[in-house]
């Protein structure tokens, strides 16, 4: 009877009922809140749906040496995770990202391209703002990327520059691009005027066939020249491009942009959450890249908004732009894009803006993952 | 086999050789010798790659290249990036891969030769004035730049990378020369400006490009020359004939319209580009 007794009280000692700690609740609670976030309100489900789960995974009590946890050598959590840490899956990602992105409004309204440009200066800012809350110019690096809004960048750069902050920020990063509507709409709004929101622009012209097939090829090799740090994202993206717009290479393509991006989302969300322990998450670190994240996005969007403005004054009536494109050149493609359109929408039934914010919004993403290369080759 | 596939596996081929040379045994180096009590060599992988080098040679003797014989059995034979491996050269090689058969002295040269017994991977030769409780290494000034050009003696390192003055990371520099972040700022933001202006200019040209039909031009600078030459050949007289005899007789538009694209195109080259599907619908 005492040995069964014993057994049992060692076994007590196995479960996660006897290590739970206050911040095992915490944390696992979060990650029900981004499950319910995922489903009830739709905020990118594709990714807080895993995320959360994988926080709630990784966040089970458990004493250490069952070699079940993401930060135990060889167990399958840690192996499946090594594509995070070593930077395998964001250019996956960027892959499938590039086969099912249409270039088209970039092509044909190429002078967008210029408001990817400033909604990078985001990213900058909050590099600057780290850098004075005592962060090392590595770690400010890996934060400022938060404000590209692009979460396969965001993990790609704080695993080469601080992969300790990288649960944080991913969390950080995937979390403010599902809040993205939210965060962007009344800063567009205290931005522009009435008169500027009603701004109509012109249909963007056709694109050719050959103009989307040269467009990945001169892409790439222009941009990774002038960035060779940011090969593995502009490549991969660039070539997934091609192979959607080839025409040749349709059964590559649609595994590029379907099966194969599905079971990186999954593995990536999965591992991304799994790595926010409470002992390793639960931080005034943690709090403060919260903080300079959600800041990064409010400075990426206002530059962007501001710059349009700017930009404005020295265009002629009938070739303005309306600003509310702006906050679209972060890289949360298409979400920035669809809250330009609600929000042009809502000054004007009749004025559609999507097709106009998809040229920033793929800027963006081609800006931020040069913004990632240059943070690379001078702090990596 | 097609001589395109033909040409195509040869491509692959070299392609192939060029990537199995990437990574080879020539970014090895002796980087620091020492000649006293158990003396040893010391060999860096300057690559970013693993370098295998087993079956390569180390010798002292320039006229016995195959001196000592690195076994291909053991399997801790590789070297990572920018790492170091030390080989006694005590002639002690009955106790195990890294222990040569034979012992260098003041005044020799420690060779490493690769796989073929012939080629000269590097060399550090030892001054026979060496103080006992010093070796000669290679330093380099920069860990990152990896030129290792400056030869003198130093206090024993076994194992330790041969670096002139602190050792700092990118960060740490950067830190250092920029601790406000204004310049890396400031140069970043004119950097992703830059590429996207880049971007800008290269796709309004690729446009432009593009959606010329180069076709029409040329066509149309031929038919300037045409109307400044002779007058227009038979076929396209006969066009303009049945053109205007339509024109001015019956009113039957869509034959005028048919003579006066006949015309177009022969005379001007001037047609338009259509799916090349024609539909006709039966009159009842």
């Amino acid at each position: 009877m005492d040995t069964i007794f014993e057994s049992l009280q060692q076994f007590w000692q196995y479960t996660g009922f006897a290590n739970c700690t206050l911040q095992h609740i915490i944390m696992i609670c979060l990650g029900i809140v981004f499950i319910v976030l995922g489903i009830v309100k739709e905020w990118e489900p594709l990714l807080l749906v895993p995320i959360g789960f994988g926080i709630v995974v990784g966040n089970i009590p458990m004493f250490p040496g069952l070699n079940v946890g993401i930060y135990e050598d060889g167990s399958v959590l840690n192996i499946l995770y090594q594509g995070v840490r070593q930077g395998w899956y964001p250019p996956l990602i960027f892959l499938g990202i590039g086969a099912m992105t249409d270039f088209s409004a970039l092509i044909s309204q190429p002078r967008l391209m210029l408001i990817g440009a400033a909604a990078q200066i985001g990213i900058f800012g909050a590099y600057l703002i780290a850098l004075h809350l005592g962060f090392s110019p590595n770690e400010a690096g890996a934060i400022g990327i938060i404000g590209g809004a692009d979460g396969p960048t965001a993990i790609f750069l704080s695993s080469k520059l601080a992969p300790d902050l990288m649960g944080a920020i991913a969390v950080s990063a995937y979390s403010y691009m599902a809040l993205v509507p939210v965060i962007q709409k009344p800063i567009m709004k205290i931005l522009t005027t009435k008169k500027e929101r009603l701004i109509r622009m012109a249909a963007p012209r056709a694109v050719s066939q050959r103009e989307k097939i040269v467009f990945p090829i001169v892409g790439f090799i222009l941009t990774a020249f002038v960035v060779p740090s940011g090969l593995p994202l502009l490549g991969m993206l660039f070539f997934g491009n091609l192979l959607k717009e080839s025409g040749v290479t349709r059964r590559l393509a649609e595994t590029a942009r379907g099966p194969l991006v599905d079971v990186v989302t999954i593995l990536i969300g999965l591992t991304v959450g799994c790595s926010t322990q409470a002992d390793k998450f639960l931080s005034t670190t943690s709090i403060k890249i919260f903080g300079l994240g959600l800041l990064s996005f409010i400075i990426a969007t206002t530059c962007g908004v501001l710059f349009v403005k700017a930009w404005n004054l020295f265009l002629p009536e009938g070739k303005k732009i309306n600003p509310l494109i702006g906050n679209a050149g972060v890289s949360a493609v298409p979400d920035s894009a669809r809250v330009s359109e609600g929000a042009g929408r809502e000054a004007d039934p009749k004025n559609h803006l999507l097709m106009h914010a998809m040229a920033p919004n793929v800027a963006g993403v081609i800006g931020s993952a040069v913004a990632a290369g240059i943070l690379l080759s001078f702090l990596g | 086999m097609t001589k395109a596939k033909v040409i195509l596996t040869a491509i692959l081929a070299l392609c192939l050789c060029g990537i199995c040379r990437g990574q080879n045994l020539s970014d090895l180096i002796i980087s620091e010798v020492y000649v006293g009590q158990a003396p040893w060599i010391e060999v860096l992988n300057t690559s970013n790659g693993t370098v295998k080098f087993s079956g390569c040679f180390l010798t002292d003797d320039r006229n016995d290249l195959r001196k000592y014989y690195i076994s291909k059995r053991d399997a801790k034979t590789s070297v990572g990036p920018k790492q170091l491996v030390v080989f006694y050269a005590d002639s002690l090689s009955n106790e195990g891969t890294f222990h040569t058969n034979f012992t260098l002295k003041a005044g020799s040269t420690a060779y490493l030769v690769s796989t073929d017994g012939r080629t000269i991977i590097d060399s550090l030769s030892v001054p026979s004035t060496i103080d006992s409780l010093k070796s000669i290494a290679k330093f380099c000034h920069d860990a990152k730049e990896l030129i290792f050009d400056n030869i003198h003696e130093a206090d024993p390192t076994p194992g330790s990378f041969n670096t002139l003055g602190i050792v700092q990371s990118k960060a740490e520099r950067i830190a250092q020369k920029d601790p406000h972040g204004l310049t890396i700022t400031l140069v970043s933001v004119s950097v992703v400006f830059g590429s996207l202006l880049l971007l800008f200019i290269a796709y309004t040209i690729v446009g432009i490009v593009c959606n010329t039909d180069f076709k029409k031009i040329f066509a149309k600078c031929r038919s300037r020359k045409k109307k400044a030459g002779a007058e227009p050949d038979a076929d396209t007289a006969a066009a303009i004939a049945m053109a205007l005899d339509l024109a001015q007789g019956e009113a039957n538009e869509t034959e005028a319209a048919i003579a006066m694209a006949l015309h177009l195109y022969l005379n001007e080259q001037v047609h338009d580009r259509e799916s090349y599907i024609i539909t006709i619908r039966r009159k009842h």
